[in-house]
């Protein structure tokens, strides 16, 4: 009996060592790992913002996001949706402005690194992605005579305006909430997650350092392995910053159903296209600060697909922890259901002239713990929140 | 002697300096029916996930076959699908080209498609890179 129990434990042992092993990464893997990194990357401003990097402009940037007197209803601010505990995301599926939302509020982490804003990139620019929520009807529902008058007449927010750009209040009504939404960009732009375990391990790796890398999870390892090799998470969640910034349909349901309404189709990236190119805030338009500049050429060679149907932008991979629910309609609660979509695909739902490469990964319990365990270790938890009211509090005793 | 000097600077800065008989070391070579085809990606080499310019010239071609240059695309064969934007093509001179807003988004193998006009004959040329 007693080596009976001796051989079941040796087993378990011999099993247990077996699933805690880390996987040895070949040349072309190793490759792939440094990819995503370094974190941070290099801050370069914004040239198509004259207002980037400008400390007087994110402290007025700072203090618009919380501003309520920006909505038609004088009850909502950019912080009501994007708040700062939930990786400036809000833990609801879809938003609420003034109206129900069809999308998932998008968290403003690192969103300085993305080249389109919004799930369907309708706007070129962090600044432009500003002004959208202010005017929408169904959001903010403000005006662009609503914000320069604000911004004109509130004896504060014009001693921040003036000192953000001193030619402020000679500026029309146009260029006033362009300066607003520029500020507000100069702001978003200081909102970047900081280093993680992945990180570590990632430059670890770089140095060949193996009592570092040993540190790194034999999981996180695995589900690394996972993300890079089989599961081809890597080919779209690239850089990083884990998003290609681009768009894909990635076999989600086409249909908005709100309760007592007809279903209506979400038209995802073939609508934000067409946003886009019509939108006089777009970077070929007046008030992009560097006209010559390279930050103008996606949007003069951006062209409307058949295939842009359904199609939504790539999210960051790296502070997800604190976004969820997850999906562009916050239909997965969590990352264990996202990662269960990709591994239960359905292929019927797919673009015929779609992504060939997206199949089921048909995931074991193992290996979805592994890249869970992974995708957790991109998220640690950041001080954005006190950062940003310890702005607002510069600011209030800079404007009083 | 400066104004010189700087129109010069101007010059090397707009206009890739490289020539046929001296292909940089980065440049892809096709060799076509009637030319060959030399690419050099600006910058080199190609980037994944930003924008970048083909500096595209046709050598060894006699003046009178030189055919015109119509379109230039890319595309990913395994995916079945290309970028998502179409690069504007300019002729520089006589058989030298510059392909402007090309951006591919995805790692893996992408294949780079130029279709030529005005020959004998219509040609396509191709090459493949895996982006990463």
């Amino acid at each position: 009996m007693k080596r009976f129990v001796a051989g079941c434990l040796l087993l378990i042992l011999c099993g247990t060592a077996q699933a805690s092993e880390a996987p040895v990464f070949d040349a072309d893997q190793t490759d792939r790992i440094l990819s995503h990194g370094p974190w941070p990357p290099a801050v370069a401003p914004d040239r198509s913002n004259r207002l980037s990097g400008r400390p007087e402009a994110i402290r007025l940037g700072a203090v618009l996001f919380g501003e309520t007197r920006l909505s038609a209803n004088g009850a909502i601010s950019c912080q009501s949706c994007h708040q700062p505990q939930h990786g400036w995301s809000e833990a609801k599926a879809r938003s609420e402005g003034l109206h129900r939302l069809d999308r998932n509020t998008p968290g403003l982490l690192n969103a300085w690194l993305q080249r389109w804003f919004g799930w369907d990139g309708a706007n070129d620019s962090l600044w432009a992605a500003a002004i959208r929520p202010i005017l929408a009807e169904t959001e903010m529902g403000g005006s662009v005579a609503a914000t320069a008058r604000l911004l004109r007449e509130d004896r504060p927010l014009a001693c921040l305006a003036r000192q953000a750009d001193p030619a402020a209040m000679m500026l029309d009504d146009e260029g006033l909430l362009v300066l607003a939404a520029k500020a507000l960009a100069a702001f978003q732009e200081t909102l970047a997650s900081p280093r993680t375990p992945f990180d570590d391990y990632r430059d670890a790796l770089a140095a060949n350092n193996r009592a570092a890398m040993a540190r790194y999870p034999a999981r996180a390892q695995r589900g690394l392995a996972l993300f890079i090799g089989r599961g081809q998470c890597a080919t779209c969640h690239t850089g990083a910053n884990f998003s290609n910034g681009e768009f894909h349909d990635t076999g989600l349901p086409f249909f908005v159903r709100d309760p007592g309404q007809p279903r209506r189709v979400d038209p995802g990236r073939h609508g934000g296209i067409a946003q886009v190119l019509a939108s006089p805030f777009n970077l070929l338009g007046r008030h992009n600060d560097d006209p010559a500049g390279s930050a103008a050429i996606p949007v003069r060679h951006v062209v409307q697909l058949h295939r842009n149907w359904g199609e939504f932008k790539v999210p960051s991979l790296r502070s997800l922890m604190a976004t969820a629910p997850y999906m562009h309609d916050g239909s997965k609660a969590t990352l264990r259901d996202v990662i269960g979509h990709y591994s239960d695909l359905d292929e019927d739902r797919l673009h015929a002239d779609g992504e060939a490469i997206l199949k089921p990964l048909r995931l074991s319990d193992a290996e979805t713990g592994d890249l869970l365990e992974f995708l957790e270790s991109l998220s640690v938890p950041d001080d954005t929140a006190q950062r940003y009211e310890a702005l607002r509090r510069e600011a209030a005793s800079a404007c009083r | 002697m400066r104004l010189l000097a700087l129109t010069l600077a101007l010059l090397l800065a707009c206009h890739s300096v490289w020539a046929c008989g001296e292909v940089p070391a980065q440049a892809r070579v096709v060799e076509g029916a009637q030319f060959r085809l030399v690419v050099l990606a600006m910058p080199a080499p190609i980037p994944l996930n930003a924008p970048f310019a083909l500096d595209i010239r046709l050598c060894n071609a006699r003046m009178a076959e030189l055919p015109r240059l119509a379109a230039v695309d890319a595309t990913m064969p395994a995916h079945r699908h290309g970028m998502n934007y179409k690069p504007t093509l300019t002729k520089l001179d006589w058989g030298h080209y510059r392909a402007e807003g090309l951006l591919l988004h995805m790692s893996g193998e992408w294949e780079f498609v130029f279709d030529f006009a005005g020959a004998p004959q219509r040609e396509r040329l191709s090459f493949r890179i895996n982006a990463r």
